[in-house]
């Protein structure tokens, strides 16, 4: 019963509301009005815009000394969920069979072990950072501590249905990710998606300026 | 004609009497087999020595390691059944799971003791109200970043050794069997993250943890249970130094053995990886029972947990506990004589925010 519940009407319900929740939250961001600019540019947009993409990646070298758990644990993190997510072959699998209906090659077992290792390694230091830093507890939400909680979750019950032989530690992953699919874009784990159009916008103001960003 | 006829019938009667004797005889040879059988098990039972029998004994009886020759190559692939793995299961079962489980339930209880009997020890004049900083951002994230690691791989190791006595009568068979594969695949994959914490516990604590003056005698009086006089403390006292020391070495321990049992074809022989999963065990409860000790200590010396929570400790504690570091910490050598603050506490000037709290043990 729990199991059909799971596997069916909640699996399509918490795609429609993550993909539904993306476009509408991506869309009042990309088409909602903005002052026009009335000053005389100072230079182009599109390169700022284009160089800030990528600038970002790397710290600003003043703050760096203050930033490195972040900078680092933030990297190792971020890498590590990446090659879970979409080199873990249960994922491409998954993938293959439900959306895309084709494969790549997957991670051998020690590499998308190593890779969860990184991911709890730089999601638990940037969570206690979170917690314990004065300045970043204070502009932390319940909403931050709620998403880096059910990111670990995801994490940790995907794990720990590593051996695929038990069906209730499948729906339990499942279930955790279908809860993760329905608050991902009521939160800020939707930087995954505005990451892009927020340098964007931040590198073609600049650009207009006549900044190097 | 009529002869031929008679030899025909004297051929067939012939044949006839042929078959007859024939089954007489396999009758005869089963008979005479059995009583083989039965004389060899007797002879056997007697002491005559049969090498299948004796081999088919031993392997059935698992009371010997039962080796020979093979062509395959690889280490114990002459081996038929090495009898150490159920040795290892008695241990495990009859040794390892009970008194592992009474040396818990004991410690716990020692601890319960202490939570009723010791009243809670209030900061001497109560909170001043300024603070000190007393550990970094760095510091607190690595303390409690053991915590996560040493209390999933607890819960998780706690499961996996107690888990098919404890949890199978409560829950069942069916549950448990989910339980335990959880457990073993998020103990074994959150593990090396355990070495993680360990070396950052080393890089952002050693320094403090050196023995230092004043240590012999804070342990020869108890953390000074048995001084009138204050005793002058550095960052860290003699108990927490030897708390840190134990951690160091018992998160080594279960790191090599872990490692060991993590990737058992390098450590081939069974000897070994039965003393690793020995050592594993035995260094994992000390832990644990230390953890509760740690708990305890805490919670009963009011103002502590303020190094962990915030990274502010109150002046009048640090004053108190850590004299010698606050002086170096402020530059000042005001510290007020806390002999008189130490010996009486009722009459602090914060009052107990209940029974528990009154009093102190020093």
């Amino acid at each position: 019963m729990i199991a059909n519940f799971i596997d069916g009407p909640l699996w399509y319900f918490s795609l429609f509301v993550f993909f539904a929740g993306v476009m509408l939250r991506l869309g009042s961001i990309i088409f909602s009005k903005h002052k026009v600019d009335l000053s005389v540019a100072r230079g182009p947009e599109a390169p700022g815009a284009f160089r800030t993409i990528f600038s970002r990646f790397l710290p600003d070298k003043g703050m760096y000394p203050h930033i490195k758990l972040q900078v680092i644990a933030g990297y190792i993190f971020h890498l590590g969920l990446f090659a879970v997510i979409f080199f873990a072959a249960p994922h491409i699998k998954f993938f293959d069979e439900h959306f895309l209906g084709f494969s790549w090659t997957a991670l051998p077992h020690w590499g998308f072990i190593f890779a969860a290792q990184l991911a709890f390694l730089g999601l638990i230091l940037l969570w206690l950072q979170r917690v314990i830093n004065p300045v970043s507890r204070l502009i932390s939400k319940t909403g931050d501590h709620i998403s880096s909680i059910l990111t670990f979750i995801v994490l940790l019950t995907g794990c720990l249905a590593l051996l695929e032989s038990f069906s209730s530690l499948r729906l339990l992953h499942r279930f955790s990710v279908e809860l993760f699919l329905i608050y991902f874009p009521f939160s800020s784990l939707m930087h995954a998606f505005t990451f892009i159009p927020s340098r964007a916008f931040t590198g073609a103001w600049f650009g207009r300026r006549g900044i190097k960003s | 004609m009529t002869k031929l006829k008679h030899f025909w019938f004297l051929g067939i009667m012939l044949m006839l009497l042929s078959f007859n004797i024939n089954s007489l005889s396999a009758a005869e040879n089963v008979q005479d087999s059995n009583a083989n059988l039965v004389n060899a098990v007797s002879a056997q039972q007697d002491g005559v020595k049969s090498p299948g029998s004796d081999l088919w004994r031993n392997v059935r009886q698992r009371n010997a390691t039962i080796s020979g020759r093979t062509q395959v190559k690889g280490a114990k692939s002459g081996t038929l059944i090495d009898t150490k793995g159920n040795e290892w299961r008695k241990v495990r079962r009859e040794m390892l799971v009970p008194y592992g489980g009474y040396f818990l339930l004991g410690a716990l209880g020692v601890i319960a003791l202490l939570f009723i009997f010791i009243k809670r020890q209030r900061i001497p004049n109560g909170k001043s109200g300024k603070t000190v900083t007393r550990m970094s951002s760095m510091q607190m994230i690595t303390h409690w970043f053991l915590v996560v690691i040493v209390g999933f791989m607890s819960i998780t190791g706690l499961l996996l050794l107690f888990g098919r006595f404890v949890i199978i009568p409560i829950m069942g068979l069916e549950a448990f069997s989910p339980i335990a594969s959880a457990s073993k695949e998020g103990h074994n994959l959150m593990g090396p993250l355990l070495i993680i914490s360990l070396l950052m516990m080393l890089f952002y604590y050693l320094r403090h943890n050196f023995p230092a003056k004043g240590d012999l005698k804070w342990l020869f009086t108890l953390g000074g249970i048995f001084s009138k006089k204050h005793l002058e403390v550095g960052y860290f006292n003699a108990g927490e130094k030897i708390l840190f020391w134990a951690t160091i070495i018992l998160c080594t321990l279960l790191s090599i053995s872990g490692l060991l049992l993590l990737f058992p074809y390098y450590e081939p022989t069974i000897e070994r990886t039965q003393l690793a999963l020995l050592i594993h065990a035995i260094a994992a409860l000390a832990i644990i029972a230390m953890v509760f000790g740690h708990i305890w200590m805490v919670y009963t010396v009011e103002g502590t947990f303020d190094a962990m929570n915030t990274g502010e400790v109150d002046e009048n504690w640090a004053k108190s506990h850590h004299s010698r570091w606050y002086k170096e910490k402020t530059n000042t050598a005001e510290v007020e004589d806390t002999d008189a603050i130490s010996t009486s506490e009722n009459d602090a000037g914060g009052k107990p925010s209940s029974k528990n709290e009154e009093g102190a043990y020093s």
